[in-house]
């Protein structure tokens, strides 16, 4: 065996990983050889310091405590794993009840949408033209007893309303519309409706001159005070009317509790009116925007939640998903409200998480963000 | 828990992917001494150590219904430590003395004077531990100071046994030159 290939097997040898032929050929070289012998006494006084190394002194108590502390994390992580699917299911639910929202609201906004043109004397920014002054909403309600079972099974819509195929005078209003090149919606005709109005162009034309309306009508006019002048201060029986303009302004201005407590007097003063079936329907998609803020608390919930989780177990498997989750509540959340401190805290939770996650971050990220980015902008 | 004393690791394994905690805390017991040994080693910091330690049975706990039946529970254990320990140097890119330490590895017997030249090679030798690259220097500690075969080493580092004969080779030789 060569010098040079002994020197190879020196290292092993001392390991005790070599075979007996090779073990043999080694131990008759070093015989001969004092420059490999040294060699091999060198690297075992090597080992000797690398074992002086050993660190085996832990703060007392260190391994006693270990698997107790060990256990409390798995315990916690259970937790954890128990909260992601509550906070799936929730999700799933906010979700669903986001989707009955936005059809809802579409279905309000295209009924607005389709009436916007006809002849509204006041209130110009009435959601729902008030039924005393134009038959908007006497095609939606109709007489029970004019109905058949078929027919309502048929026309039941979202809300639990009835709503008839031809409403009277709805084929002039197609006319009319239709002469102004605006879009053919058959009133109460939903399928049609929730179509135009969920248009981006129709949604976003409709939000804003509403924005407006309010801000041009209501111009500093508190809804609660409103409420107030509409006859509550002063003891004296509301006019319906009064009170669901009242109610309106309180919808503009997104204070939904103060509008749904508008239209539910509106629904107990003059029970069995067209204005009162017109404050039920408000009543029902409100009810759906409460449900959706409320989802919004559940968002933000579930945001602190995780960003405690990703404090706490930074090294955890888990962060990834923790950080999507977390993400994911916050961008819901800027999305619903596009206020800029929620804008802001997204896009603080994003780069922090893509700082954290580095090549890991969901492609999605980069997406949010540039979302976010324009809602700033804007 | 001594009505675990006589159940092997693999059995141990499959009680506690079952839901026996206690099964589990028994493989905790048999082995986290050792894997702190070996990242305390690496990473010569007690909270590195600790976290390693922690995060490397909290992986095995949830990857319990994957281990493979009959397979070695410390190889796989080291396996994971290891991996955690290398991702940690190669993030970190520096490394947290543990001040204690020399203090710590020395002997009561000693004289002074042969505490504070051991304490100088002791510093010396972490020295020039620290100065390989991470892949030769824990070949090296898994088969100097945690005494596995290599056999093992190559189970536990993934890599073939040839590869592993030449990283504890290569670490010798750096260390040796380093030393000199």
């Amino acid at each position: 065996m060569e010098h040079s290939e002994i020197k190879n097997l020196l290292s092993p040898y001392l390991d005790g990983e070599l075979g007996e032929t090779e073990v043999r050929a080694l131990e008759d070289h070093l015989s001969q050889c004092a420059e490999c012998a040294a060699r091999l006494d060198a690297l075992k006084a090597l080992d000797g310091s690398v074992q002086m190394t050993r660190l085996k002194t832990p703060p007392e108590g260190y391994f006693e405590f270990f698997p107790a502390k060990l256990r409390a994390r798995i315990r916690s992580e259970g937790r954890a794993f128990r909260s992601i699917q509550r906070v799936e299911a929730r999700l799933a639910r906010v979700r669903v009840g986001a989707t009955v929202f936005v059809v809802l609201m579409a279905f309000g906004i295209g009924v607005i949408y389709g009436q916007r043109g006809l002849p509204v004397k006041r209130p110009r920014f009435s959601p729902i033209p008030l039924a005393s002054r134009q038959p908007a909403l006497g095609h939606v309600v109709r007489d029970r007893a004019d109905v058949s079972e078929e027919e309502e099974l048929e026309s039941t819509d979202l809300v639990g309303s009835r709503i008839s195929k031809e409403p009277a005078g709805a084929a002039e209003e197609i006319e009319v519309r239709e002469k102004r090149g605006e879009p053919r919606v058959v009133p109460g005709d939903v399928t049609e409706a929730v179509k135009v109005a969920a248009s981006p162009d129709a949604y976003d034309e409709s939000r804003s001159a509403r924005e407006e309306d309010a801000e041009g009508v209501t111009g500093g006019w508190a809804a609660p005070s409103g409420l107030e002048i509409a006859g509550e201060k002063k003891g004296e029986a509301a006019d319906p009317e009064e009170v669901y303009t009242v109610a309106n302004l309180a919808q503009l201005q997104r204070d939904y509790d103060k509008a749904i407590d508008g239209y539910a007097r509106v629904v107990e003063t003059s029970p069995g009116t067209e204005l009162a079936a017109g404050a039920q329907f408000q009543i029902n998609v409100l009810k759906a925007a409460v449900d959706t803020r409320d989802a919004a608390e559940t968002l933000r919930e579930s945001a602190e939640m995780w960003e405690e989780y990703i404090g706490s177990y930074p090294r955890s498997d888990l962060v990834p998903t923790a950080c999507d989750f977390y993400t994911q509540a916050l961008y819901s959340i800027a999305q619903k409200t596009q206020a800029k401190p929620d804008v802001e805290n997204a896009i603080r939770a994003i780069e922090d998480c893509s700082s954290r996650l580095k090549d890991k971050s969901p492609t999605g990220f980069q997406d949010k963000l540039k979302e976010l980015k324009k809602y700033l902008d804007s | 828990m001594g009505s675990y004393d006589e159940v092997s690791d693999s059995h141990l394994a499959e009680l506690a992917s079952s839901g026996e905690l206690e099964a589990f805390d028994e493989l905790v017991r048999r082995y986290h001494r050792k894997v702190y040994a070996l990242a305390s080693n690496m990473l010569k910091d007690h909270d590195a150590a600790d976290d390693i330690c922690q995060e490397a049975f909290m992986r095995a706990y949830r990857a319990l219904g994957r281990f493979r039946k009959g397979a070695s529970f410390y190889t796989w254990i080291y396996r994971i430590a290891t991996n955690l320990c290398l991702n940690y140097l190669r993030d970190r890119k520096r490394l947290v003395r543990m001040e204690e330490a020399p203090a710590a590895a020395l002997s009561l017997s000693d004289s002074q004077e042969d505490c504070a030249e051991r304490g100088e090679l002791i510093e010396k030798v972490n020295e020039a531990l620290e100065a390989i690259h991470p892949k030769y220097r824990i070949a090296l500690l898994l088969r100097v100071n945690e005494g596995l075969s290599y056999a093992e080493i190559s189970e536990v580092l993934g890599i073939p046994k040839g590869t592993v004969m030449s990283r504890i080779s290569r670490a010798r030789e750096s260390l040796k030159s380093l030393l000199e």
